[in-house]
This record gives structure tokens, C-alpha cells and sequence, in this order.
């Protein structure tokens, strides 16, 4: 028995499911989700989402804006 | 439900983000949404449009007069500018060539006009002909939808697309004897509103059959048009095209995305990602698809030098910038699936036996799971890619003064990692014709890089 090895180096081809898995490229993926393929050789996994801002409640904005108080 | 979302960038400098919900638009002021204008009505989305020009910011709908807002207040509701109900508004606004124009159910003096395409007075977007800045546009479909592209105006119906050339305020008339109107297709059309976006110098689109296109000019300045989602032909057949209305497209730093409404939710909930820097490296397709995702309005926005990404939420009324290492804090369930690989040899049967699989990441500890299928048989986890920072904290922690000037120097330093992994560990078979590997990250607190693997196997001589 011979040993011989096979190097996945390229991810480029991104995700194939057109064909079936057995007849895509070696760099095409049959299920590819959140990973990015810019970077040659690489998988880099997508980066996330942050909230921005708070929301105040319209009910609070219309309130302070009606009341003036006035320090005696 | 949000109904609108942009950024206003101004010649000054300035920038502010902006959102309608529930008839209220709000602006960003420092951390907190707050309002400036309520009693907006309806629930369709609305359309903005930057007019760089007087420096002022659009929005209407079919439901709502055009009003404008040049960032002088942010007074609540004493800030905008409303025009008269006279005033065409539909639910689409595009400035293009000094000219504002607004089409797809667009109504003035209580009447919807849902085939005509209006255009404001050249460089005064509060003044409208209605009775000759009028085009309309008849077959081919509902109109849909419009976008600028350099010194045309491309128009998307249900049906078809159609270019519009002209300038000035009467220049924009169109007849069949100037011939400024040219059907690409009468099959080709579009559905969704916000389904399109300028490429560079193409127009990308998601068409009424649920297939990505784009338009590009030949160098003689023909238009032509083909597919550019062939490799993703199953997921799309998977799109609810009952709800395809609300698809989303946007162009973001060398990547086109288009958000889709995907089995049976009637709300965007798939993204398709088509990688451009990828796509030149290979002459070919480069999709990949984002999940956990429900994007309705997305714009760039710079919060330093640079444009940064933000996203509004078709379920939630929530804006999102796109960074961090998880989503709101939820984990990121990342897969990769190899081919079915029967390394050029399909009729030999093979013995897997090892392979190695290198990665890096940031300063915290997370794994990367390798698995395998041989055959056709269930994935067997073949163990993780454990990367964890080298070094850690330089010199006693807290505050303290290094060398004569500057800033604490703190050592963490990015993970780099190399597993050596057996086909043997995950208790899958090892002998077979063919194999498929998987590469998954499903961790919250680190962004993973994989590089390449490999897999070692015994074949009879």
C-alpha cells in the first residue's frame, strides 16, 4: 500500500450546490455558510453584527418635551 | 417593523444615520435613536435620496409627501421640510443628473399613478411639471423599481428593463422615434425594490424568477446581460418567491450581497454573498451565504476614515453595525463542506489515516471542528483546531509607566495552531472510495482564520 496525501490550500471557488458534490472542484464547497473566501488559502470566519443606539421610548420623548418644570 | 434606513453623508463633513419605524423617523444622536419627525403613515418603506448639491436629505413613499431635512434642526417635528401633497411621491426616489425622480405607485393630489415615472426641475428637487416631467410606461410589468447608472437611468419592471437617457427638463421625454428606450428583455424583470445595486460600472439585480444578473456596457456601449448565480442554483430554488418583494441588495467592500427570504419565512432571513476579490483570483463564481441574519435596509457609513457597514433588522427594530465577533450575542454556526472527494481515482478504495489542519485567531481560546464523511456515510468529528493566544500579560498588570514616554505594552499576541487529526478518533469509517471534510466554528468571543489541510491515505499499488 502506497501513502499518498492530498493539500486543500484554496477555498476560492466558494460554495457549488448546482452540481453534486461529487462533481464540483476541489476549491468549491457543497455547503459553505459564514465563512468569508477573499484570502487565498483561507476560510475566515464572517464577522458579526453589534447593536448601534438605544432606542427612547417615543412615549417619554413627547412627555419631557410638554413638561416645563420650573424650580421655585 | 423598520420602513426606511440611510445615512446622510454631507459635503461639510457631516453624517448622520437615520430610520423610520412606526411612523417616526429618528437620527443617531451620539448612542441613542431619537426622533424628529412623527406622523408618517402607512407601512411601506420609504426611499431616500442625498442631494449632495443644496446638501439635503429626501424621503417619500406612496403614502407620504416628499419632505426634506438639510440637518440645519433636529427639532422634533420642527425640523423638515414638507412638500405640498402636488408633489409627486412614489415609493421609489433616485437623484439622478441634477434630476429628482420617483416612480412605482407614485401619488400626488390624491391620485396613484402606478406605470409613470416623474422627474423634478433640473437641480430644484422641490419643484415638479407633472403634466410634461412624465414618462410613461406601459407593458413589460409593474414598475418596480429604479437605478443610476453614470449617464443612464436603468429602470426595472416585473417584466423587463428598460434604459432611460436624457438631460435637462425636457430632454427626458421619450419616444419611440428618439429611441432613448431600450427593452434588454422582454422576459428579464424585477420584483423587489431594494433587489438592485451598482457593481462598479455593472447593475446587479435578483429577477423575478429568484436568479442574480448583472448589466455591463460593452466597449461599443451595448448592453448585455447574463447570470452570475450558476453555481448557486439550489439555494435559490429554495427562496419563498411569494416574498421575493422584499429582497435586498447591496455593494460593501469587494462583496455583493443580496438578502432573501429562504424556505418558508416571509422575511429575509439568507444572504447570498458574492466574493469579487475571490471571483478575479478564479475567473469564476465566488458565493458563500450568510446566516442569522434578517436584513431589510443595509447603507455604509463612515464612523472613522473609513466606511463602516450597517444593517437594519426586518424583524426587530434594531440597527446593527457589522463587526464584532457574534451576532448580538449569538454564536456564528460557520461550515465549510468539501467536495465528495474521490481524489481522481473513483474506482479505488482508500485508507484514511491522518491529516493536519493549521488556523489562527485573536487573543481568546476557541476550536475549530474538523470532521469527515466517507462515503456517503455521517459526518464523524475528527476532533478541533484548539487556538489559544500565545503569551499573555507583559510586566505586573494594572497601570504603570514604561520606558519614558507612550502607553502600557501588553503582550497577547494571535493564536496560531496546527492539529494533527486521525480518521480513525471520530468512529466513521476509514476505508472508502471517496471522502468529504468539514471545517465548523460555532463559538462566540473570536473571529477564526483556517488555512489549509490535509489528508493523508493508503491506496493498494
Amino acid at each position: 500500500m502506497r501513502i499518498l496525501s492530498i493539500y486543500y490550500n484554496d477555498y476560492s471557488g466558494g460554495l457549488n450546490d448546482t452540481v453534486h458534490k461529487r462533481g464540483i472542484k476541489r476549491n468549491e464547497a457543497s455547503l459553505l455558510r459564514n465563512w468569508d473566501i477573499t484570502y487565498k488559502g483561507q476560510l475566515n470566519r464572517r464577522a458579526g453584527l453589534t447593536p448601534v443606539g438605544r432606542v427612547l421610548p417615543f412615549d417619554l420623548i413627547t412627555v419631557s418635551e410638554n413638561i416645563n418644570i420650573t424650580k421655585t | 417593523m423598520i420602513q426606511g434606513f440611510t445615512s446622510f453623508l454631507r459635503t461639510n463633513s457631516g453624517k448622520d444615520l437615520l430610520y423610520i419605524d412606526s411612523g417616526v423617523l429618528r437620527y443617531l444622536n451620539s448612542t441613542s435613536w431619537d426622533p424628529l419627525e412623527s406622523g408618517l403613515t402607512g407601512t411601506k418603506d420609504f426611499s431616500f435620496a442625498t442631494v449632495a448639491y443644496n446638501d439635503k436629505l429626501y424621503f417619500c413613499n406612496e403614502d407620504n409627501v416628499l419632505r426634506a431635512w438639510d440637518r440645519g434642526a433636529t427639532t422634533f417635528n420642527g425640523s423638515m421640510t414638507a412638500s405640498a401633497s402636488s408633489v409627486p411621491h412614489g415609493n421609489v426616489l433616485v437623484w439622478h443628473k441634477n434630476h429628482m425622480f420617483t416612480l412605482n405607485n407614485v401619488t400626488y393630489t390624491g391620485t396613484t399613478y402606478a406605470n409613470d415615472l416623474y422627474w423634478s426641475d433640473f437641480g430644484d428637487p422641490s419643484s415638479w411639471d407633472t403634466s410634461t416631467q412624465k414618462v410613461n410606461l406601459p407593458g413589460g410589468g409593474r414598475l418596480i423599481t429604479a437605478c443610476d447608472w453614470g449617464d443612464v437611468l436603468v429602470i426595472g419592471k416585473e417584466h423587463s428593463f428598460m434604459f432611460l437617457t436624457g438631460y435637462g427638463d425636457s430632454d427626458w421625454a421619450i419616444n419611440d422615434s428618439t429611441n432613448k428606450l431600450e427593452n434588454v428583455d422582454e422576459a428579464v424583470g424585477i420584483i423587489s425594490p431594494k433587489g438592485i445595486t451598482r457593481v462598479g460600472d455593472e447593475i446587479w439585480f435578483i429577477d423575478d424568477e429568484a436568479q442574480i444578473r448583472r448589466l455591463y456596457k460593452t466597449s461599443f456601449d451595448a448592453f448585455r446581460r447574463d447570470i452570475v448565480s450558476t453555481k448557486i442554483q439550489s439555494t435559490l430554488a429554495n427562496i419563498n418567491k411569494a416574498y421575493l418583494y422584499k429582497a435586498v441588495a447591496w455593494t460593501y467592500n469587494d462583496k455583493v450581497y443580496f438578502a432573501v427570504p429562504y424556505g418558508s419565512d416571509t422575511y429575509n432571513s439568507l444572504v447570498l454573498v458574492y466574493d469579487l476579490i475571490a471571483s478575479k483570483r478564479t475567473g469564476e463564481e465566488a458565493w458563500t451565504t450568510y446566516t442569522g441574519w434578517n436584513i431589510d435596509f443595509a447603507d455604509a457609513y463612515p464612523t472613522s476614515t473609513t466606511p463602516d457597514l450597517y444593517l437594519a433588522d426586518s424583524r426587530h427594530t434594531q440597527i446593527y453595525k457589522h463587526v464584532g465577533y457574534d451576532d448580538a450575542g449569538i454564536a456564528i454556526d460557520s461550515r465549510w463542506d468539501s467536495k465528495q472527494d474521490d481524489f481522481d481515482n473513483p474506482d479505488e478504495f482508500k485508507r484514511y489515516k491522518k491529516g493536519y489542519i493549521h488556523g489562527e485567531a485573536g487573543a481568546s481560546n476557541v476550536d475549530v471542528e474538523i470532521a469527515a464523511s466517507v462515503g456517503d456515510a455521517t459526518f464523524a468529528d475528527l476532533g478541533n483546531l484548539n487556538l489559544a493566544a500565545v503569551g499573555g500579560t507583559l510586566g505586573p498588570t494594572g497601570t504603570f509607566a514604561l520606558g519614558p514616554t507612550g502607553t502600557t505594552a501588553v503582550l497577547v499576541g494571535s493564536a496560531t495552531g496546527e492539529k494533527l487529526f486521525y480518521y480513525s478518533s471520530g468512529g466513521g469509517k476509514v476505508t472508502g472510495r471517496s471522502i468529504t471534510h468539514s471545517i465548523r466554528h460555532d463559538e462566540i468571543g473570536e473571529q477564526p482564520t483556517v488555512y489549509g489541510f490535509t489528508c493523508h491515505y493508503g491506496e493498494r499499488t
